[in-house]
């Protein structure tokens, strides 16, 4: 999180962020960048994405994207002249408000490039083009197979610096940085979601970032608030450059890549732009200038008649002084400094182009000492500060890769209750486990306990835990829990619950009082010999929540049992790891045996010779439920119930409720490489509200030592119990899951229009181009010329 | 599913496998009852004491199988009868748990809808028309029913379906259960917007559905 260390620790190889040449295509009054990509990368897919592209707002358009004669692939841009994010920061008074909403447009248009496949890698305020309401983004996708330069490096994933493609999630990271330039001094003013949401993304470990820029945006756009500015995705119009596109490609067959190119095009860029002056203009104008006065002039005429373009003439005129910036590249950029500028040698305006090259080895240190002047970034170093005191803070939430979770919210998971309301008491034994539910016909009562699940509006037994959960939440958003049968909850007020909670077991099992009273309802006992009870039929795939009724759960690895139920036996090769059920069964008392395994185990209780192991009474709610037979933290084997939470899930998300069952001291659970706050203590469950997707559930000791880790691909609506059973002494730890599916919501609305074109014919995409081309710079000369460009994309 | 006549059912086969249990003690019958309940098997074996067995399952992760299959994602869509052929990208939901429908001609696949041709809805959203452009759908309302589409994915292969209703519904009476259904038989539902125009909201206050069958089914 240092920003000054990134960057000087950064020993990056490459010259050029995106490995490319790029070339300046101009005429009377457009100009176009003809970027050439690498040659291994561009294939002809990508060249497709690209020009795919070409109609999404919120990008700088590809105009064109193909091969030249020579094999060479390129892309042709539009050369947007406009004020970027860059000229914005650092902010002052309230404009951060606008920087953050830029932010958050610059990230919905990412979204859709990355939709598309196309992602950028070296993300910047400077490709942050801002066009009065509208945003537009630029680069993406044309740094496939280049290596950043480190002048970028601090917008840049590690990954991406390190060599590795760029990715959504990469793009992140650079969002998060920029939010956070973007925010400037007011960084100490700004919600604590949105600092939350700048760490989140400036992870080094790319999973741990928010999943996507839609993901970065929406809480962006959530912590900023519904009266936050925002800005739209801008429309940049090709049609008038498609003529000047059409010569890219002999341009680029006839383009000789010289031996300068181990400059830094963006480097450059970048240099100049954190000097808070507008050079990015005369440097790029310089260089595609002939060699004479006169364009040295229309350099600084260029530059000084555009009014988006701000000099600051002590910083330029320091940055000459002291050498590390040339003068030829700011020659005559403002008439007061005029005097202070020596033009060594302003006949050769060819040295203009060469110096701003070797302005790209200079630019690290250039962008240090001006970090260290405070003329332009932030102070970064007390905000890393500020940043690794909250990690270290014991409030520190989990950010998951949850869709839901609300980086504000402190995480305080509620423990309640007492395990041993919960918990049988402790047995002997190390064979054993399991339990069992009723039968289901146990005999006349078999009308009864065949009653049908619960249907869709399923209400969850754990209001108490709900209600808990949700203490200590701001912005009134506790769980609403008697909502059960809602159809779509308010996305709002989901998405700011805790996402994690710590539940204790809610289902009783009350001390055993012997089974005399409740003999076995089917008396028929056998007449012949005690026979061996049948193994049970094996089922596949998941179960709806509808359908989920009593489960039971062996948790013992290697313990081998027989069980009984009110007297009668449940079928043995009921082993480890496996789940019986689901049952439907009525709520009640219900008497479990359980007896160390026998080869030819009775069919009834009463048959057996051996004492059991376990004799306890199990009490069986209405709502779903899992029996587990596990291990307690000191070893024994004991008996827990969990009532499932099938409260219905916001689309597109999923819930884990992890289970800590094994013979080990409290767990950390670590979701996706983020760790969740505090430990999971045996016989605990932590509920989870996750991405439907990919994820990885770790747990570890508290000293970080590892106890188990599963990934876990989650459906849309998907319900995951995660158990994590066995023991550590015996090293035995494995995690047994059940799932249920079915909790899905739909999405709230389709948005699928907000332009009326279907009323009337009047094209409103004529006020876009309007405004676009207001802000479009006209390129002095009438000539067509083609010049090697060192250009902020 | 009508539960109370499943548990009707339920109950009667169990009554059946008790008294023909009777005079089988504890043999397992290669004939065992099955009834549906739901989705749910739920074999019924009259053993010893009449009991009814219940499935097991393991419930070790590498048991269960839960590979996304990429190849069986739908990647185009073509209506000739309006001229469409357009990308489809698979999106999910934005912070306002709407979908996220992508812009301009792109189409959107639910990502957490079926499949083509698997159980339950196959969902493509569009624009009608988006920051002043027409999107993908703009000529949706004018398929009719009987139209053909296909639907290609990601493996080269192609679903052909058949328009068989085309609905604009209030959006705030969009029957979103039904349209995103994650079970039931093979629909493709494509939406957009359509009716008034709300220009406080810039938004439509309709939605178009095209609902579309296999025609290969």
């Amino acid at each position: 999180m240092n920003t000054q260390d990134e960057m000087a620790d950064n020993s990056l190889s490459g010259p050029n962020w995106g490995g490319f040449e790029q070339l300046r295509l101009s005429d009377d009054t457009n100009a176009v960048n003809v970027t050439i990509g690498s040659s291994e990368r561009w294939d002809k897919a990508h060249l497709r994405r690209l020009r795919q592209s070409a109609d999404l707002p919120g990008l700088v358009p590809v105009i064109d994207s193909d091969f030249a004669s020579d094999g060479k692939p390129f892309a042709v841009t539009p050369v947007v002249d406009s004020e970027t994010l860059a000229d914005r920061i650092p902010p002052s008074g309230s404009e951060w408000e606008d920087c953050a909403a830029i932010t958050e447009a610059a990230a919905r248009a990412s979204h859709e490039a990355h939709l598309r496949g196309l992602f950028h890698g070296a993300l910047s305020p400077d490709q942050v083009h801002v066009l009065d309401n509208d945003v537009a983004v630029s680069g993406i996708g044309l740094g496939l197979g280049g290596t950043p330069s480190e002048d970028y490096a601090h917008w840049v994933a590690p990954e991406v610096r390190d060599g590795g493609d760029p990715t959504e999630r990469s793009d992140v990271y650079s969002l998060g940085k920029i939010l956070e330039a973007s925010l400037g001094n007011a960084i100490e003013d700004v919600p604590r979601s949105v600092r939350r949401l700048i760490m989140w993304s400036s992870s080094d470990t790319p999973e741990a970032r928010p999943p996507s820029a839609l993901e970065f945006a929406s809480i962006l756009a959530e912590a900023m608030g519904e009266d936050r500015a925002t800005y739209s995705p801008a429309f940049i119009p090709t049609a008038d450059t498609n003529d000047l596109a059409s010569t890219a490609p002999e341009a680029v067959a006839a383009f000789t890549p010289g031996e300068g190119s181990g400059s830094s095009s963006l480097g450059t860029g970048a240099a100049i732009a954190g000097a808070g002056a507008a050079a990015i203009g005369a440097a790029a104008i310089a260089s595609s200038l002939g060699d004479d006065d006169d364009a040295v002039d229309a350099v600084a005429d260029a530059v000084v008649d555009d009014p988006d373009l701000e000099v600051d003439p002590d910083v330029l005129a320091d940055a000459v002084d002291t050498g590390e910036l040339p003068a030829e590249a700011v020659v005559d950029a403002d008439p007061d400094v005029d005097a202070e500028l020596e033009v060594d040698e302003p006949a050769d305006i060819e040295a203009a182009a060469v110096a701003t090259t070797e302005l790209g080895t200079e630019t690290a240190d250039l962008s240090a000492d001006l970090e260290d002047a405070d003329t332009s970034v932030f102070d970064s170093q007390e905000y890393s500060d500020e940043l690794a005191g909250t990690a270290a803070d014991p409030d520190y939430d989990v950010p998951a890769a949850a869709q839901t979770v609300d980086l504000d919210q402190p995480f305080e998971p509620e423990r309640r209750g007492n395990r041993a309301g919960i918990l049988v008491g402790a047995i002997m034994a190390a064979t054993l486990g399991v339990v069992l539910w009723g039968l289901l016909n146990s005999g006349d009562d078999s009308t009864d306990t065949a009653d049908p699940a619960p249907t869709e509006t399923t209400v969850p037994a754990e209001d108490e835990d709900d209600s808990g959960a949700a203490a200590g939440t701001d912005g009134g958003t506790a769980t609403d829990e008697g909502n059960a049968d809602d159809e779509v909850a308010g996305p709002g007020a989901e998405e700011e619950e805790p996402s994690t909670t710590t539940e204790a077991p809610t289902t009783t099992v009350a001390e055993d009082e012997a089974p005399e009273d409740e003999a076995p309802v089917e008396d028929e006992a056998p007449e012949e010999e005690v026979e061996p009870a049948p193994p049970a039929a094996t089922v596949d795939g998941p179960i709806t929540a509808e359908d989920a009724g009593i489960q039971v759960l062996h948790g013992i690895p290697g313990a081998e049992v027989d069980v009984y139920v009110n007297g009668q036996a449940l079928a043995p090769g009921f082993t480890a790891g496996t789940i019986a059920g689901p049952a439907n069964l009525d709520p009640g008392d219900y008497d479990i045996e359980l007896f160390a395994a026998s080869d030819t185990p009775p069919v009834s209780s009463a048959d057996r010779s051996d004492d059991p192991v376990i004799s306890q009474t199990v009490t069986v709610g209405a709502d779903p439920a899992t029996l587990v037979a596990h291990l307690d933290a000191n070893g024994n084997p004991t008996l827990s119930a969990f009532a499932e939470d099938f409260e219905p899930l916001d689309p597109g998300t999923a819930r884990v409720q992890l289970r800590h069952l094994a013979a080990a001291p409290g767990v950390q659970a670590i979701i996706d490489g983020e760790p969740a706050d505090g430990l999971l203590e045996p016989g605990r469950e932590a509920v989870l509200t996750l991405s439907a997707g990919e994820h990885t559930i770790e747990t570890t000791t508290a000293d970080g030592t590892p106890v188990k880790s599963a990934t876990l691909t989650l459906a849309d609506g998907e319900v995951a119990a995660v158990s994590v059973i066995g023991s550590a002494a015996d090293d035995n730890i494995a995690v047994v899951v059940q799932r249920y599916t079915g909790l899905s919501t739909a999405p709230a609305a389709v948005p699928t229009g907000n332009s009326n074109l279907l009323a009337d014919g009047e094209d409103p995409t004529a006020l876009y181009i309007l405004g676009i081309m207001t802000s479009l710079m006209a390129i002095a000369g009438g000539v067509l010329m083609l010049r090697r460009s060192r250009q902020v994309l | 599913m009508n539960q109370r006549l499943a548990a009707g059912a339920f109950l009667l086969a169990i009554s059946m496998a008790v008294v023909g249990a009777a005079t089988t003690a504890f043999n397992i019958p290669d004939d065992a009852d099955t009834v549906a309940i739901g989705s749910e098997v739920v074999s019924v074996q009259p053993v010893g004491a009449a009991r009814a067995q219940v499935p097991l399952r393991s419930g070790f992760l590498d048991s269960q199988a839960s590979e996304v299959d990429e190849s069986t994602f739908p990647v185009a869509v073509r209506i000739a009868g309006i001229g469409l052929e357009a990308p489809v990208l698979s999106v999910g939901v934005d912070e306002r748990n709407d979908f996220d429908v992508p812009a301009a001609d792109t189409v959107g696949w639910y990502k957490y809808s079926s499949t083509p041709g698997s159980a339950g809805t196959t969902v493509l959203a569009a624009h009608v028309d988006y920051a002043g452009r027409e999107g993908a759908f703009f000529n949706l309302e004018d398929v009719a029913v009987g139209d053909v589409l296909e639907v290609e994915m990601a493996d080269g292969s192609i679903m052909t379906y058949q328009v068989t209703e085309s609905i604009l519904y209030d959006k705030t009476e969009l029957p979103a259960e039904d349209l995103f259904r994650k079970d039931g038989d093979s629909t493709l539902q494509l939406i957009t917007c359509g009716g008034d125009f709300d220009p406080a909201e810039r938004s439509y206050r309709g939605n178009l559905v095209v609902t579309a069958e296999p025609l290969d089914a």
